[in-house]
């Protein structure tokens, strides 16, 4: 099991979400496979030199080579010390991202990257960890504002009295959450949703609430001040239950 | 009178929901903001759809947010990139 071995090319054809199917392209030397020569020159001795353990249990990824793959598609295969295809071509091998990432990465980052087994979501998180490291290393530039529209309600205007009390108030939606199947058509139509919101409403909410970051975290990131990142995250949030309630709400 | 004027209406309760659950009010804000719930089970029911909203939001995995989403991240790290080389 070395690195001498002949290794086998993953890149697939298409995009999907099922486990990439390998072209099945034999290589030796490695630098040879066609989707390796996309990687800039550092990347590709560090992929020459790869040797990778194929032991990681189903559900996690192998430190670094998941990093060529994104949506499915093996963009760059690297390290298969045993030549074999079928271990690579299981799911656990799938971020849906990084690979402009890493191949825009330095050596000395590849070097730092988790030397463990990771899960999908530990990856993700170090990703952004790195991003937030970068966004330290240029500087912030502090009490930058983004265009806002004013004039972007949570609630549409028109669901009020002239004393600002509900005339049309909200209606449920959520108390068959737990439900699975609702839930799984709340989180379809989550997903779609936070899909239509407006770019910068978008970040913040996906930072803030699916990646997990605290405020403090997303305005280095994003490079906008606080107050910014309130008005993004309540007008992304409200848009989001806005959404759900068009689609599910009931009158009770 | 004075009084009055001062309670919160229910369409400026529902642009404080963030500020409230994200704990940015000031204590006598945040006062306000709560006796106003107490007083009114719509408004309620509008904070407990957006705590439900933002829990379903966390629900989703990365790796599954949507691929344009994903894009935007990494083009962001890109900047970054970019911006330190």
């Amino acid at each position: 099991m070395g690195d001498s071995l002949p290794r086998s090319c993953l890149r697939t054809s298409g995009s999907g979400s099922g486990p990439p199917r390998p072209c099945g392209t034999r290589t030796s030397p490695i630098s040879s496979c066609c989707s390796c020569q996309r990687l800039e020159p550092h990347l590709r001795d560090w992929h020459e030199r790869g040797g990778f353990g194929n032991s990681h249990p189903p559900g996690q990824i192998a430190p670094r080579d998941f990093m060529f793959e994104r949506q499915g598609t093996v963009v760059a295969t690297c390290g298969l010390p045993s030549g074999g295809v079928c271990h690579r071509g299981e799911r656990r091998g799938y971020v849906p991202y990084p690979s402009q990432v890493i191949e825009s990465m330095t050596e000395g980052e590849l070097r730092r990257t988790p030397t463990a087994p990771l899960t999908v979501s530990d990856h993700n998180s170090w990703i952004v960890r790195i991003a937030i490291n970068r966004a330290h290393s240029i500087g912030r530039r502090e009490g930058r504002v983004l265009p806002l529209s004013s004039a972007e309600a949570a609630v549409d205007p028109s669901r009020f009295d002239t004393h600002g009390l509900w005339i049309t108030p909200p209606e449920y939606f959520v108390e068959d959450a737990e439900d699975r199947v609702v839930a799984g058509l709340l989180l379809e139509r989550i997903r779609s949703s936070l899909d239509n919101l407006p770019e910068s409403q978008r970040q913040v909410v996906t930072l803030r609430d699916v990646e997990g970051l605290d405020s403090k975290e997303v305005c280095r990131l994003l490079e906008i001040s606080e107050a910014n990142q309130r008005v993004l995250l309540h007008r992304g949030r409200s848009r989001l239950r806005q959404d759900l309630e068009t689609k599910f709400g009931r009158v009770q | 009178m004075f009084r009055r004027q001062r309670e919160l209406a229910c369409q400026q309760a529902v642009e404080l929901v963030t500020d409230y659950i994200e704990g940015y009010m000031s204590r006598a804000d945040r006062r306000r903001f709560e006796a106003h719930l107490s007083s009114c089970p719509r408004c309620t029911a509008y904070l407990a759809q957006m705590r439900s909203t933002i829990q379903l939001t966390g629900r989703l995995r990365s790796e599954e947010l949507p691929t344009e989403v994903m894009d935007e991240l990494i083009s962001l790290y890109s900047q970054w990139r970019a911006a330190s080389s």
